[in-house]
Parts: structure tokens; C-alpha cells; sequence
């Protein structure tokens, strides 16, 4: 039984971080129309820039929040060289130009940083509470309560704020939107750097936990992106709701099968979704403009 | 007719001189980036039947390019198969994974594809490296016969190479007539819109379905080949890296092309070897050169200077002409909205 919760708490633990990545992975492909294969290269982005303030001896909460600066700032730049000027393009080639940027990233750390893995120790991956026989790190529990302010923020920015309904404006019809003034590029702008600046927080909140090298976005990138499908392109309760279910069945196949099947299993439930519910599933079914 | 039988006269004679050019190579180092460009141009052909001329996505190729080399690996070290049943079997049974694959996603488009086919590479590279019993895990399998074809030894670089470029000129033939025939037109059809092709009564699901399997055996038949020239294989051969630089080479060159492919294969083997000589950086100026063709050539190599090579000798016939023709975008934007 305490095996049981453990496996489900440690899977809400990772759940709330994948869900994080898919928020800013989902937001950008709303507006965007971009499929981005470099996200999770900004999350490694946020953890290597999390250890290096980290070594300049500032505290972790400083330091997570200079290298989501650092995470936007190269999402700006990349913005501009990679990705604005193909705005008009196939979305086809900008993925390819995500991939092209994600290849450049991995191994520019790779060069910059090496590729040996770093540990990041703060206060809370030491700690751990133990309740009912289940053991959680205080990191785990920084990570949920971080992620979910963080998306009930950006559900709220995106429902609520007039900036959210010039960005919902864009994201539905970018050439009337434009029509009524509202300025698509900018927003595109904003969007992708305000998206990319999420999984650079997601990044600094997993390097406790996880160690900081330079492939580590990879396999964060192929959750995230599994996570949006599951719960809808664009849809953010969605994202949230994916991301849990996701890292519950890792936990599950982690738990009860092996850990080298997890991802195999966690594409093969891709799958599943994609053949009975091609829309994801939290997603109202439209149809098809002739 | 004569200017275009020419034109074909020329090329197979190219591809004979090709063939017959390659067993006079004594470079072992040159030898094996030949080989190894003419698997990738393979490899290559078999994506643009999905991305080029049916307008599908395939970012888990190396999955199909994977199951054909395991094939012939697992068949022919473990149940001592003669090296060209394997490679028959290897293709029929990565045609069938490509039909596999396509009945569930062929229902869907755009980026769901692309994450779908996506996590079929994952799946299939997770299975290879953890299905210890069969796949050897990350291992791999080794002592894979080397392929003897009518009593000649492709062990030898010289004539493995001269086979594969074979090989290579046959497909370019079989995909070209493919292309011409119904079929070619009928995917695209369904590639240029699809609503379209369903209504002018082109069974849409089946044709896609057809690309998706003769896609998958092609690169089942690479992945045989690439068995056969390694004798050794593992599973990192097959991981997405290698989905994502085949379906770069492809956009590259120019999707939709038989040209494009095969152009972008020869110059990224090119670049791969020139990008030796920065050591550690190689991968990043690659990813640089990479955006860079994609934000300045979105429609890739091959048809850009071909375009070009077209506009200069046009303009010299045509300079009296005023131009007639429609920006493509402004009309099509004009139908969508």
C-alpha cells in the first residue's frame, strides 16, 4: 500500500514538471504554429545556468531567477534568427529549424560546459518528510507547488488579461487579429519568450533532483510534447492534466514493470490516445474547414 | 522525345560508370563514406515518398531503417539464414511495420504525425536496446555474414559499393515510374489537398497507407544493406538522431524531388566529413548550417538553383514578356480565407 501512494506521489512529483514544459511548449504552438523540438533544451538551458549562479555562491531562489532570465534572453535571440523569419513558411521547416536549434544547443553546452553531469544541492533535495510511510523530498513538493502557481498564473494571464485575449486573439486567426490591430508578430515575441522562460524555471526546479548535463532536454522535450498531444495542442488544463497522467504511468511502469520500458510504454499510451481520441483528451472535436 | 531519351540515356550510363568507377577506389576512408552516403541517399528516397510526394511527416525512420538491420541480424547469426532471404524477409517485414504504423496514423495530420511517427522511433530503439534476449540490447549483434553475390565477395568495400550504387540507380528508377504512374498522381492529389482527392474518388486512407509501406520497406532494404556492409550493428545507429538527420537531408535537398535527396545526402555527407576537422565543435556549426539553409531555403537546395538556372536562361529568351505569373501565396491565402 505505502508502495502504491509512494509510486503515485513521486509520479504527481514529475507530472507537475512535465506539465510545466508542456505549458510553454503548448502556448508557443498556439500561437506559433511551431511544433518546438528545442524546449527542452531551454529547460537544460535553466538547470546549467541554475548551477553556475548557484557556484557564484547566490542562493537558489536567486539564481532560478537569473538563469529564467538567461533562458528568455537566448529564447529571444533564437527567436529572431531561427524562427521569425520563417513565420510565413511551412510549419514543416520551422520544426526543422527547432531541431537544428536544438541540435546547436546540445552541443554548444556540450563544448562550453562538458558533458559531464553536475549536481546542484540546495536546502531542499536534502530534506525529506516521511508521512504515512511515504518518503518526499522537499524539492518534489517545491516542484508541484511552483508548477501549479505557475500555470493557474498563466491560465489566468491568458483567460483573463487583455494581453491574454490579444494572444487567444492571434492564436485563433493571426490575419484577422492583425486586421483588428493587434500585433501578431510582438505577440509571437512575447509568447515564445514567456514560454521558453517557463521551461527555463522547470529546468532550475529539476536540477536538485535530476543531474545537470547537456542531453538532458531530450527526453524532456519527447515527454512534454507526448504530455500536449495527450491533453490537447493549446489547451492548458489540458497540459496540466497530460503532464500528471504521464508521469503517473512512468511511475506506475517504473514501479511495476522496469525502468527501461518506461518510455516505450509511455509512447505506446501516446498511441492508444492517438487511435481511440486523436484530439487529445481533453479537447472539444472540431471539424475540418473545407 | 529524342532531347528527354537522351537525358536518360545519359543517366544510366552515369549510374553504369558509377558502378563500374567504384571498384577502381583504393581509398579504404573514402570507400566507406560512399557506402555509407549511398545507405543514407536509401534511406533518404524512402522519406520523400512520404514527405515529398504524399505531404505526410516521418520523424521515426530510423525505426523502419532499424527493424530491417535487426532482421537480418537476428536471422542470420541466430537461425543461420542465408544473408539474401534475411534481406527478403527484412523487407517484407519492415513493409508490414510501415502498415502497421499507418493504420492508426494515417488519421491524423500535421504535427500529431509527426509526434506519432515520432514515438514510433522511440518505441522501436527502446525495444532494441532492452529486449535483451533477442536484440542483444545495447550490445548489439555481431558476426553478421557478409552478403556473396554470384560467387563475388561484397566483403570488399570496392564491390559492396558498386552493388549498393546499383542498388541505389534501380530505386531511382522504381520510385521514378512510381511517381508517374496512378499511384504518384493520386498521392499528389491527396498531398496537395486531401478533401479534394477524397471527393475526385482517390481512396485516401488506402494510398497513404501504400506510401507508408513502401516507405517502411525501403528503408527496411537500407537497414539490411547497412547490416550486411557493418556486419555489426546497435541500437544508437537507430535512435532519433538519426530519424531527424535523415529527415533533414530530405528537406535539404528539396522534398518532392528525386533529385533533392539525393543532392542533400551527398552534400551533408560532404559537410560530416569536412566538420571532422573542428573536432568538438563539428555538431554545433552543423546545427548553425542547419537553421541557416532552413531560414534562407525554405524550399531546399535543389530546387532553389534550379529555379535560378531557369530564371537566368528565361529571362534572356523571355526579356520582351511581361510577367503574368501570381505570387503562389497571395492566391492560396486568398482561397483559405
Amino acid at each position: 500500500m505505502t508502495e502504491l501512494i509512494q509510486i503515485i506521489v513521486n509520479g504527481m512529483a514529475n507530472g507537475a514538471l512535465y506539465a510545466l514544459i508542456a505549458l510553454g511548449l503548448t502556448l508557443i504552438y498556439g500561437v506559433m504554429n511551431l511544433s518546438n523540438f528545442a524546449q527542452g533544451e531551454f529547460a537544460m538551458i535553466g538547470a546549467f545556468g541554475t548551477y553556475y549562479f548557484m557556484q557564484m555562491h547566490m542562493n537558489y531562489l536567486m539564481a532560478m531567477i537569473l538563469s529564467l532570465i538567461v533562458a528568455g534572453l537566448i529564447g529571444f535571440v533564437i527567436h529572431i534568427l531561427a524562427f521569425h523569419p520563417l513565420r510565413k513558411s511551412e510549419p514543416l521547416n520551422m520544426m526543422l529549424s527547432s531541431l537544428g536549434v536544438s541540435v546547436l544547443l546540445v552541443n554548444l553546452s556540450q563544448y562550453l560546459f562538458s558533458p559531464n553531469p553536475k549536481v546542484v544541492s540546495n536546502s531542499f533535495s536534502e530534506d525529506s518528510i516521511q508521512a504515512f510511510g511515504v518518503f518526499l523530498s522537499q524539492q518534489r513538493i517545491l516542484i508541484v507547488i511552483v508548477s501549479l502557481i505557475l500555470c493557474g498564473f498563466t491560465y489566468w494571464l491568458l483567460e483573463r488579461s487583455k494581453f491574454g485575449r490579444s494572444v487567444r486573439a492571434a492564436s485563433l486567426d493571426p490575419d484577422t487579429a492583425t486586421l483588428y490591430g493587434i500585433p501578431t508578430n510582438r505577440i509571437a515575441f512575447i509568447t515564445f519568450v514567456f514560454g521558453v522562460a517557463l521551461t527555463g524555471i522547470a529546468g532550475g526546479l529539476t536540477a536538485p533532483i535530476y543531474n545537470v548535463y547537456p542531453t538532458m532536454g531530450i527526453s524532456l522535450t519527447l515527454k512534454a510534447f507526448v504530455v500536449v498531444v495527450l491533453g490537447g495542442m493549446g489547451n492548458i488544463p489540458g497540459a496540466i492534466m497530460g503532464g500528471f497522467i504521464v508521469g503517473l504511468i512512468e511511475s506506475f511502469s517504473a514501479g511495476y514493470v522496469s525502468t527501461a520500458f518506461q518510455d516505450v510504454i509511455v509512447f505506446s499510451a501516446l498511441f492508444l490516445v492517438l487511435i481511440i481520441k486523436p484530439e487529445g483528451i481533453l479537447s472539444k472535436v472540431q471539424g475540418e474547414k473545407v | 522525345m529524342t532531347k528527354t531519351r537522351l537525358f536518360y540515356t545519359a543517366i544510366t550510363i552515369l549510374c553504369i560508370v558509377c558502378s563500374i568507377a567504384s571498384l577502381y577506389i583504393q581509398n579504404l576512408y573514402l570507400l566507406r563514406v560512399f557506402i555509407l552516403a549511398a545507405i543514407t541517399a536509401i534511406l533518404a528516397l524512402s522519406v520523400n515518398i512520404l514527405v515529398g510526394y504524399t505531404g505526410q511527416i516521418s520523424l521515426g525512420h530510423a525505426g523502419f531503417f532499424g527493424i530491417g538491420a535487426y532482421m537480418v541480424g537476428i536471422l542470420n547469426v541466430n537461425y543461420h539464414i542465408s544473408f539474401w532471404l534475411c534481406m527478403v524477409i527484412a523487407v517484407l517485414f519492415s513493409g508490414l511495420m510501415g502498415l502497421i504504423l499507418g493504420l492508426p496514423t494515417t488519421k491524423l495530420k500535421g504535427h500529431f504525425l509527426g509526434i506519432a511517427t515520432l514515438g514510433f522511433g522511440v518505441i522501436v530503439n527502446g525495444v532494441l536496446n532492452n529486449w535483451m534476449q533477442v536484440t542483444g540490447g545495447p550490445q548489439g549483434i555481431r558476426d553478421i555474414e557478409s552478403p556473396t553475390l554470384f560467387t563475388i565477395p561484397l566483403e570488399y568495400g570496392n564491390f559492396f559499393l558498386g552493388f549498393i550504387v546499383a542498388c541505389l540507380s534501380l530505386l531511382v528508377l522504381v520510385i521514378y515510374l512510381l511517381i508517374k504512374s496512378p499511384i504518384g498522381r493520386a498521392w499528389s492529389c491527396l498531398k496537395q489537398d486531401e478533401i479534394t482527392a477524397y471527393v475526385t474518388g482517390i481512396h485516401v486512407y488506402r494510398y497513404k497507407l501504400l506510401a507508408f509501406t513502401i516507405s517502411g520497406s525501403i528503408a527496411g532494404f537500407a537497414g539490411s544493406l547497412f547490416a550486411g556492409y557493418m556486419t555489426f550493428i546497435s541500437p544508437d545507429t537507430f535512435d532519433l538522431n538519426q530519424s531527424i538527420s535523415i529527415i533533414t537531408t530530405v528537406i535539404l535537398g528539396g522534398s518532392g524531388t528525386i533529385a533533392g535527396p539525393l543532392l542533400g545526402t551527398a552534400l551533408l555527407a560532404f559537410l560530416n566529413e569536412w566538420l571532422r576537422n573542428f573536432d568538438e565543435l563539428r555538431l554545433v556549426i552543423y546545427g548553425i548550417i542547419l537553421v541557416a539553409v532552413i531560414v534562407f531555403i525554405p524550399e531546399g537546395i535543389y530546387p532553389f538553383f534550379k529555379n535560378k538556372v531557369i530564371s537566368i536562361f528565361s529571362k534572356r529568351k523571355k526579356a520582351s514578356q511581361p510577367n503574368t505569373s501570381i505570387e503562389p501565396h497571395a492566391g492560396k491565402d486568398a482561397v483559405n480565407e
